[in-house]
């Protein structure tokens, strides 16, 4: 679970660096790129606490790739600290996104199941 | 109390976790073994982050007792500003993501992650072994490239050392499980459903066994 709670303070974070490294407004493809990932890690974090989805948590693995490789791209060298925010909060994500919900317990095709 | 579907394959239960691991007579994976290896990988990613700040220009200067300015003449060496161009982000930040890595990866999973979560296991060994060790030498060769030395890089480069005499026993008794399940049973199939945390009757009774 605390993988999940993890991804969802990703997903807060995501949401607020626009204005916390003032994107410009006229820089439509960076604001999107980073309210839309935001609001993806949220969904895809929210809905995998639900059992039947509780492997959706891999989706986030593909959101940090695409993160790290806009960063990458659209940053550029020097990259501008919003493109560096999105390469490494990506990699922050993809820590968290490989760690199964519940893993301090048996997984359960180990588990005792009555 | 009743019989589960899966108690073929062990059935195991929130209280069978903390059992020595074979051929061991301690637990690799006990907290006590993985705590201090997150808080030593975590301060490693504290030590790093603050290097990062003085390559992002966020505060002026490095403290170093004793090589004075030369921690800052490697933070701004050319082999640092050449892995910036190619990272997009200062060398040191990369290295606090992979310190960070070190300590999620030592806190995921249980306190008997070497038998039910092998891929976790060997990926935390990857991390930290090949990974880790490969990255303190190659601090240690940037002082003979750059001709000047870093006190925080090499206090970084002693953690990731250190980490390695912490972590290298979980990965054996992970792998060593791994051998047995595979002795036993000659299925790779079987062998590659246990690493990635399936269970079967075959891979329960190896892990009953006592060796």
């Amino acid at each position: 679970m605390w993988a999940r709670v993890s991804e969802i303070f990703v997903a807060a974070w995501m949401a607020m660096s626009p204005f916390l490294f003032g994107h410009f407004p006229s820089d439509r493809a960076r604001w999107w790129n980073d309210l839309v990932a935001a609001a993806a890690i949220l969904l895809v974090s929210t809905l995998s606490l639900w059992p039947p989805l509780r492997r959706l948590h891999l989706v986030n693995v593909a959101v940090a790739a695409w993160l790290i490789g806009f960063g990458w791209l659209a940053g550029g060298h020097p990259a501008p600290p919003a493109s560096q925010n999105e390469i490494l909060t990506g990699l922050v994500l993809l820590l968290f996104a490989i760690v199964p919900n519940d893993a301090s317990r048996p997984p359960r095709g180990w588990r005792r199941t009555d | 109390m009743r019989a589960g579907r899966n108690d073929a394959n062990g059935g195991w239960q929130d209280s069978d976790l903390d059992v020595p691991a074979p051929p061991f007579d301690r637990n690799p994976s006990a907290w006590s073994q993985r705590v201090p290896v997150s808080v030593l990988a975590a301060l490693g990613a504290l030590i790093a982050a603050y290097m990062a700040l003085y390559q992002w220009d966020r505060i002026g200067g490095v403290w170093d007792p004793v090589f004075g300015a030369g921690s800052e003449s490697v933070l701004d060496s050319q082999v640092a500003s050449r892995l910036d161009r190619w990272l997009r982000v200062p060398d040191a930040a990369f290295g606090a993501w992979g310190y960070l890595s070190e300590a999620v990866l030592g806190l995921a999973g249980s306190t008997r992650r070497w038998q039910f979560r092998p891929w976790m296991v060997v990926l935390f060994g990857i991390d930290v072994i090949p990974l880790g060790g490969a990255s303190a030498v190659l601090v240690v060769l940037q002082g003979f490239v750059v001709g000047s030395w870093c006190l925080p890089c090499l206090v970084t480069a002693a953690i990731s050392i250190a980490l390695i005499f912490f972590a290298w026993d979980e990965v054996w008794a992970s792998v060593a499980f791994l051998y047995r399940v595979w002795k036993r049973t000659r299925s790779a199939r079987v062998v590659w459903r246990t690493f990635w945390g399936v269970g079967s009757p075959e891979a329960a009774a190896v892990a009953l066994e006592r060796s």
